[in-house]
């Protein structure tokens, strides 16, 4: 058999619930299958946890199966014939009671097609907590697309009351929970943001309130992280409270070389000094420096190192970038996941530029880096071709690690941890 | 011979397709009339206005296990079998399914339609939707005649019934012509005299307007019944002998919209469609038909199936889970990407921790060979089996030993019918297996029925049934693909069999090649991992289709159920002597580690409260270390309730253990271990907790495995220092 068996990612779906999941008082009612439930139920707490325990007893009652979160109307092929109506109107009371600021109804693949009237048992149910129906996330679209279109219905549901805030203040957005570590990078760019007098407002949609949701509107400005996950949601932002967004030009904020020209680009905007965010970031290449001449007079790595790169354009960029001129790793394999033009382009041409351009959607297997970066899957599905080489899962699915001290790949502490696990990796290969 | 009579609602198709079925009967003809309308009327006339169970209803009521044909066909006039599929109110939930829901019923009750002469389906054509064109596939209906009457929306619905036979007919062509069910002599007939020529149809019969229809409706029956010398009677019986004399059937045309709306109708405004009132029926009771299933098919079912618990998993996820572990084979899932990648997901988290804690790297479980086809919202809507094709071809190229395909719950919702893109990779293909599997996501059951469809539909369709037994061949059957420690047992039993020159033939159907499942009989016996109910059915299952024997212990855990294991094995193959000698060795080496913690752990008391219902693999150890069992506590499983054991009356045993009791019993007991599959939070006083997996390691030191962590548990602090950090 000749097949190169790749990983298959989410898609809009699973993108809806990871954006309801990620506002930690708001939950996810799903009218569908336990067969869509229990991945989601399983996946949405082990990213960001609410519950105290783990033993399924705890949640035994009717349509939690075992689960703290993602209770579900459990669709079998009798209610796909006559519609969910009874399974409804009975677990939205039981939700309803959990104390959630908001509750939101997303339909399953298979639900979505026999139109139950969602709004219509919303209405009649006369709930005491806020309820929102979402009918359709979408067939196989992005995963950007369904976290960003269920973004834009909790904000239409919570209708934030435009308002202003005597000091800097922004929006995070394109940030889900879905983003490997997602929590340390939150720190990691609140701390540099904090530095240099930036207030981090609500972030869209990752660890955040339904309190802080309705108090979007007295941001000065969005402030873009991931662009793919974003970009939806800064137009409708814009038209809707005449929020502008800033998309900094160098991507994530990942390697000292983006990070420093994102807080550059923040802090103009704002007319503030970047100094205390780069002197975080002068800290940071002090340590890097030493640990790399060190590594690198016993060993001439990483320099000359290969390395394949599988993500979203937003961070393959920086990333690429920073591999190739701060640590002389030469790519010999880059594909994007999710992509935006703006950062494709750049990074082809940065590439043609480099004379790597052959790397773009080269072969993994076949080009034989000493580095991956890419998910756990990308990761195992190299392992499997037999030669070595280090894998650093940047994204999910991520290797079944314990991460106990908070972990980032963004700002000066995430780029360090790169480092770290990228000479240890090329160490253990030696 | 099986007619399709489609028609817009209300336009009289019902009466039309009662009245041929009442005439084809007189003429000697068994007949079956299965009505394909959520209105579920289409039989009443020839039930004389009774009221019958629908096959919808019937599937909710009555339990899958119970189930029977005769409990959804009755006896009508002159013995024509009626059926109703049923089908929920007007704007909720999707009719389409349900119709097939109940083909997928009578399919699986074993409904033998050869036993009738002719088979007629009356079916809604407003929408021609994948579910209500299920008659249109092949094989369901092999004739289709279209109702319509002089009005516009009646010709407008003929127009898109033609669209969706055009879509569905193959090489040879199905239309037999229009039935026009006349409103009146009055009526202008020149639009469907138009409508005829334009699409180059036959109105092959004009059902004229009258009273006597009326009359029969108010006395509850046919025309042909009720008024059998009328010239409205002869009209049916003339319809009949020319619907069995015809041999000739047209392609499908149909007409844009506005070309039908300007051309036929020039400008003509169309009356409201006249609606059939509906009656109340009285209550008496039906007879029913029974004796008309094959018996051929016995059905295999997930507990969750058979009792209609709610579904844990879906059918697809279960099915892929199952398929991918025939390595050499791809497996095509037709659905949204969503549903491939959460099923994905658990197949590879699964690889991950094998190959994160034991540094085994398992191919099919870290990168599965699956192809997506990616549904999209165009799909859904006009039907995916254009994407199907061509992903059936893409994994065709990659030349797989075999190709199993897989749908979701999207794809059996719209009804899209996947033989037709597995006939033509057939055709194109003729060495290649091309397995379907029945899923449809979760509509045809749950994981397990998933899991139970790959083997029986999918792998067992590999296995070549000439092939002869070898010797001290087995085959290892009914292993769990999710356990993390499949590997790890395998290993465990291969090792213990090697010792007695067995060699392990396939793995049914786990980790193994389309070669090794065509020479799956080679194996003389068939050893269980696990003789739950999913073991239970996979050895009735291969008894049944192949004669092929299964032992009737399950891998073994633990010293004794080992001895037993060891005992049945060398029994079968003549090798007793091999065998006894195996156990004592291990007897030697188990009694040494016994002796080893037996100090530490004697008299301690051992509380068990666990989701497992085989507890006697750790009740043995802890006995045979001098410890005192306090009490055993079996909490509530669906899959399998089954509680044994070897040692009844040495411990307090209590099934269907509800957990709010666990403070009393703590408190009475005392016990200084408990145990249980996962740590409680919070406990009544300091107890020294253990966890043991659901699904145990398997081997002679199974339970024993846990003496020396006890040893060390009984050593430890009572209470650690953590739990107090907790907010
Ligand atoms: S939609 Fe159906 S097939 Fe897809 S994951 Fe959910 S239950 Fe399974």
């Amino acid at each position: 058999m000749e097949f190169d068996c790749q990983p298959i990612p989410p898609d809009s779906f699973t993108g809806a619930i990871m954006a309801v999941e990620g506002i930690t008082d708001a939950a996810v009612l799903l009218n569908g299958p336990t067969g869509c439930k229990f991945y989601h139920g399983s996946i949405s707490e082990s990213l960001l946890s609410r519950a105290a325990y783990l033993d399924p007893l705890y949640y035994s009652e009717e349509f939690y199966f075992g689960q703290p979160r993602v209770p579900a109307t459990y669709l079998d092929d009798y209610d796909y014939v006559f519609g969910a109506t009874q399974k409804l109107e009975k677990i939205l009371p039981v939700v309803a009671e959990k104390g959630h600021s908001l509750i939101v109804i997303v339909n399953s693949p298979g639900a979505a097609l026999i139109g139950d009237d969602l709004e219509r048992f919303i209405k009649n149910a006369c709930l005491p907590v806020p309820c929102l129906a979402i009918e359709n996330t979408g067939f196989s679209d992005a995963f950007a697309t369904g976290f960003q279109d269920a973004v834009i219905q909790v904000i239409k549901q919570v209708d934030p009351t435009p308002g202003t805030s005597p000091t800097p203040r922004v929006n995070l957005m394109g940030l889900s929970i879905f983003h490997h570590h997602w929590q340390g990078n939150l720190n990691e760019l609140t701390l540099l943001l904090n530095a240099c007098g930036i207030e981090v407002n609500t972030v869209l949609c990752a660890g955040t309130t339904m309190a802080r949701m309705e108090n979007l509107a007295t941001a000065g400005c969005n402030l873009v992280i991931h662009q793919e996950y974003a970009d939806k949601l800064a137009l409708f932002l814009k038209e809707r409270f005449h929020l502008p967004t800033l998309v900094p030009s160098v991507g994530a904020p990942m390697g000292f070389e983006a990070t420093e020209a994102w807080i550059t680009e923040v802090c103009e905007n704002f007319d503030l000094d970047p100094a205390p965010g780069m002197a975080i970031i002068k800290k940071a290449r002090n340590r890097s420096h030493e640990v790399l001449n060190r590594f690198n007079s016993l060993t001439g790595l990483p320099k000359g190192a290969t390395f394949a790169l599988v993500a979203d354009a937003s961070i393959a960029l920086p990333l690429v970038t920073w591999l190739y001129t701060y640590l002389g790793m030469v790519p010999v394999a880059v594909k994007f996941v999710e992509t935006v033009d703006c950062f494709a382009d750049a990074l082809t041409a940065f590439l043609h530029r480099i004379d790597c351009a052959d790397a773009l959607n080269a072969d993994i297997v076949a080009a034989t880096p000493d580095i991956v970066l890419g998910s756990q899957a990308d990761i195992s599905r190299q392992r499997l071709a037999g030669y070595p080489f280090a894998g650093i899962d940047i994204s999910l699915p991520a290797a079944s690690h314990i991460h106990v001290v908070e972990k980032s790949f963004m700002g000066a502490q995430g780029t360090l941890y790169l480092i770290e696990k990228i000479i240890n990796g090329l160490f253990r290969k030696m | 011979m099986k007619i399709a009579i489609y028609g817009k609602g209300g336009i009289g198709k019902s009466t039309i397709s009662a009245n041929l079925a009442a005439a084809l009967s007189l003429s000697g003809k068994r007949v079956l009339q299965i009505g394909c309308d959520p209105k579920h009327d289409s039989t009443r006339l020839l039930l004389g206005g009774r009221k019958i169970t629908t096959a919808l209803d019937y599937m909710k009521e009555v339990p899958v296990a119970r189930q029977r044909l005769d409990g959804v066909l009755h006896q009508g006039f002159n013995n024509i079998v009626c059926a109703e599929a049923g089908g929920p109110e007007p704007g909720v939930g999707c009719a389409g399914r349900g119709i097939l829901s109940t083909f997928a019923l009578f399919e699986r009750l074993g409904l033998d339609m050869e036993r009738f002469d002719v088979i007629i389906y009356d079916v809604l054509g407003d929408v021609v939707c994948g579910g209500f064109a299920v008659p249109l596939r092949k094989g369901f209906a092999d004739r289709v005649y279209v109702v319509t009457s002089e009005e516009f929306m009646s010709i407008y619905a003929a127009n898109n019934i033609l669209k969706g036979v055009k879509n569905y007919d193959g090489e040879e062509h199905r239309l037999a012509g229009l039935v026009l069910n006349s409103r009146g002599d009055s009526e202008d007939r020149t639009p469907v005299e138009r409508f005829a020529e334009k699409v180059a149809l036959p109105v092959v019969r004009t059902v004229p307007r009258s009273d006597r229809f009326r009359q029969a409706e108010i006395m509850e029956k046919t025309v042909v019944e009720a008024f059998p010398d009328s010239p409205e009677a002869r009209v049916f019986h003339g319809f009949a002998r020319s619907v069995m004399e015809n041999t000739t059937f047209y392609p499908a045309f149909s007409l844009d919209e506005d070309f039908l709306e300007q051309t036929i109708f020039m400008g003509r405004e169309p009356d409201p469609a006249i609606e059939i009132p509906a009656r109340e029926a009285p209550e008496t009771p039906v007879e029913t038909v029974a004796d008309l299933a094959t018996g051929a098919t016995p059905v295999f079912l997930s507990k969750s199936m058979m009792t209609r618990e709610p579904l844990h998993g879906c059918a697809f996820a279960g099915a892929l889970a199952t398929t991918t572990q025939v390595v050499d084979a791809i497996t095509v899932a037709h659905g949204p990407r969503s549903c491939t990648h959460i099923a994905f997901q658990a197949i590879f988290s699964a690889g991950l921790r094998l190959h994160t804690q034991k540094q085994m790297l398992v191919p099919n479980q870290l990168a599965p060979a699956v192809i997506s086809s990616d549904m999209d919202e165009n799909t859904v809507i006009y039907g995916g089996n254009d994407t199907l094709a061509r992903t059936l071809e893409t994994a065709v190229e990659k030349k797989p030993g075999a190709l199993f395909l897989l749908t979701t719950c999207p794809a059996g919702v719209i009804g899209d019918d996947p033989d037709a893109a597995v006939r033509e990779i057939r055709a194109r293909y003729p060495d290649l297996p091309v397995i379907p599997i029945t899923t449809d996501g979760n509509l045809r059951g749950d994981y397990m029925q998933g899991v139970l469809n790959a083997s029986m539909e999918g792998a067992a369709a590999l296995m070549d049934p000439t092939v002869q037994a070898r010797p001290d061949r087995v085959n290892v059957i009914a292993e769990k693909n999710i356990a993390y420690n499949a590997e790890d047992n395998f290993n465990t039993i291969t090792d213990i069999l090697g010792q007695m020159d067995i060699r392990i033939n396939c793995r049914f159907v786990r980790n193994t090649r389309v070669k090794d499942l065509k020479a799956f009989l080679r194996g003389g016996l068939n050893l269980p991992a696990y003789t739950d109910y999913f073991g239970r059915i996979m050895a009735d299952f291969l008894k049944e289709r192949f004669d092929s024997p299964t032992a009737s212990l399950p891998f073994p855990v633990g010293f004794t159920e080992s001895k037993l294991w060891i005992r049945e094995i060398a029994a079968f193959f003549n090798k007793e002597e091999k065998g006894e000698a195996i156990i004592e060795i291990f007897q030697a080496r188990y009694e040494t580690l016994i002796a080893t913690h037996r100090n530490a752990l004697k008299d301690k008391r051992l509380m068990i409260i666990t989701y497992v219902h085989n507890v006697d693999w750790i009740v043995e150890a802890a006995f045979d270390l001098g410890m005192v069992v306090s009490k055993v506590c079996i909490l509530n499983y669906s899959q399998d309730n089954r509680f044994t054991t070897r040692y009844p009356g040495r411990f307090q045993v209590e099934t269907d253990y509800p957990p709010h009791q666990r403070d009393t019993d703590l408190k009475r007991l005392r016990p200084d271990i408990l145990v249980g599959n996962y740590t409680p939070k919070t406990l009544p006083f300091p107890v020294h907790v253990d966890t043991i997996p659901m699904c145990p390691d398997v081997g002679f030191y199974g339970g024993i495995a846990f003496a020396r962590r006890w040893a060390s548990l009984v050593k430890s602090p009572v209470n650690e220092g953590w739990k107090n950090d907790g907010i």
